[in-house]
């Protein structure tokens, strides 16, 4: 017998020890499965409470109930494809936005099912208590919450960091790690203002164009399935597509239960894919707070939305805009012309 | 699939899953973790679990697994970098469990991803297209790390079974 043999068949004999089942285990996977189901739809009541409060949008129930807008309704914040493929030319802007096409008038898309607002759970998103520690699982990575106080917002929150990721928020909308297995890409990159994603950028490079189509394709197909199974959907809970781009409106809730020091991880995100050749582009005019977000996804894109709670003004989020974007550009150019800034996964 | 058929699944391929996963993570209360997280996804998916539910639970506890591991990764190193505090104490990825024979001892003493190929690839009968879909890298690395993975192993059996010969001999 080679040592090969005998080492997998030693392997299969170390694999079948023999374990017992908890007790009541499978009802508690029942019961925790069941508890995120509930604070998914929570989620979703506090985020358009929180619209409610911040958007000075009469919205009443069949407004909230609303098809979403398509990708069209984006124009007022990212600029159209172009055939010159530019990380400049697909920023987020932050120019004044213009007049969107109310929820109410946009064309048809599937309606998503939303909960109506619940006034019950609007509470700003603060800091619970002083902590010393890394950011729970779920937050954005870096976040440095051991100075900050009770009550502070999180957007005070100073560092902001530049990293690379795994595919899995990006194309993994129904969030369960299902596109980790991304193997054409080559890179990934994400800029984010910790606490609230004020903006965000996102790139995957592909060697191949077909297999960036691929993804995109992919990615359309997981958000549509995500959108017809509201139930258990954490992350995109929304989408349209139209005319090779995906508009993707995704909201984080914190998964398990949140301890003491843990900075909730939610935040609104808006985000527009385009195809650049071999480069999928996620640009977005991200929410700064989860109010922003589902505004947006209503059709409302003005970035005074949401911030009401943060007390900023919009120059300060174009400032937050200015200092960051380029700087990710710059970086993301230099990965695409074979650098490596950055922190990367291996 | 009701609950008392999700409960028979779960009694049935709960020890399955663990003695697979534990050798993955090398920690028995992670492995459990992991484990329990595939339950609680099988339950939320439950309407299009097939007949292979023990090979969707299995993809569901490796890719929790990983993305765990990765996550954790993730935090300690942004903590390290950003911290103003060192955290030079090492840190324990004790097994949690005994597993104590010269295999154990050589798997868990595998870099991670070299330990996760050859679990998922020799353990879990995975191919080594799954793993390198579960892994998110090419199939030529997911062979790399399994040949490293297998010499370092084999290379500690045939140690250990000479010391066994030696041990005989001396007696």
């Amino acid at each position: 017998m080679t040592e090969d043999r005998r080492m997998a068949q030693e392997l299969r004999r170390l694999g079948t020890r023999d374990w017992q089942p908890p007790a009541g285990g499978a009802a508690a996977a029942v019961r925790t499965a069941r508890r995120r189901t509930g604070a998914g739809v929570a989620g979703l009541a506090a985020a358009v409470a929180a619209v409610a409060l911040t958007v000075p949008l009469a919205l009443d129930a069949d407004t909230v109930a609303s098809p979403l807008p398509p990708a069209a309704s984006l124009e007022a914040t990212t600029p159209a494809p172009s055939s010159e493929p530019s990380l400049e030319a697909v920023a987020p802007t932050t120019a004044p936005p213009s007049a969107p096409p109310p929820a109410t008038a946009a064309p048809s898309t599937p309606a998503v099912p939303v909960v109506a607002p619940s006034a019950a759970v609007v509470e700003p998103l603060v800091v619970p208590e002083p902590t010393d520690g890394p950011a729970s699982a779920g937050t954005l990575a870096g976040l440095r919450v051991r100075d900050l106080e009770p009550g502070a917002p999180i957007l005070d929150i100073p560092d902001v960091e530049l990293r690379t990721l795994g595919s899995s928020w990006a194309s993994d909308p129904c969030g369960d790690d299902r596109a980790d297995g991304d193997e054409a890409r080559t890179g990934f990159y994400s800029a984010v203002v910790p606490g609230d994603a004020a903006l965000a950028w996102q790139a995957a490079t592909y060697p191949r164009p077909a297999d960036a189509q691929a993804a995109l394709s992919a990615l359309v197909e997981e958000v549509e399935a995500c959108r017809t199974d509201v139930g258990s959907v954490w992350r995109v809970w929304a989408g349209s597509a139209s005319e090779g781009a995906v508009t993707l409106v995704s909201y984080d809730v914190v998964e398990g239960p949140v301890e003491a020091g843990t900075v909730l991880p939610q935040w609104g995100e808006f985000y527009r894919l385009r195809l650049d050749g071999s480069t999928l582009v996620l640009s977005g005019r991200a929410g700064v707070n989860i109010g922003t977000g589902i505004a947006y996804a209503l059709g409302d894109t003005r970035p005074e939305v949401g911030l009401a709670e943060f007390g900023l003004s919009r120059a300060e989020v174009e400032q937050l805009a200015g200092d960051r974007l380029p700087r990710f550009a710059q970086d993301v150019e230099a990965h695409l012309a074979g650098g490596s800034p950055g922190t990367k996964e291996p | 699939m009701d609950q008392g058929e999700f409960e028979e699944l779960y009694r049935r391929q709960w020890p399955v899953l663990m003695s697979q996963v534990v050798l993955l993570c090398g920690d028995r209360a992670e492995a459990a973790d992991c484990v329990q997280e595939a339950f609680v996804k099988a339950w939320q998916h439950r309407g299009r679990l097939d007949a292979d539910a023990g090979g969707w639970l299995r993809t569901a506890a490796v890719r929790v697994a990983v993305s765990r591991w990765r996550k954790n990764r993730s935090a300690a190193l942004a903590w390290t970098r950003l911290s103003s505090h060192r955290h030079d104490e090492a840190v324990d990825h004790g097994p949690g469990f005994d597993l104590d024979e010269p295999l154990g001892r050589a798997l868990l003493a595998l870099p991670t991803r070299q330990r996760e190929v050859v679990v998922m690839h020799h353990v879990m009968d995975m191919s080594v297209a799954q793993v390198a879909d579960v892994l998110g890298v090419p199939d030529g690395s997911v062979r790399g790390w399994l040949s490293k993975g297998r010499a370092t192993v084999s290379a500690a059996l045939a140690q250990a079974a000479t010391a066994d010969d030696d041990v005989e001999v001396a007696r």
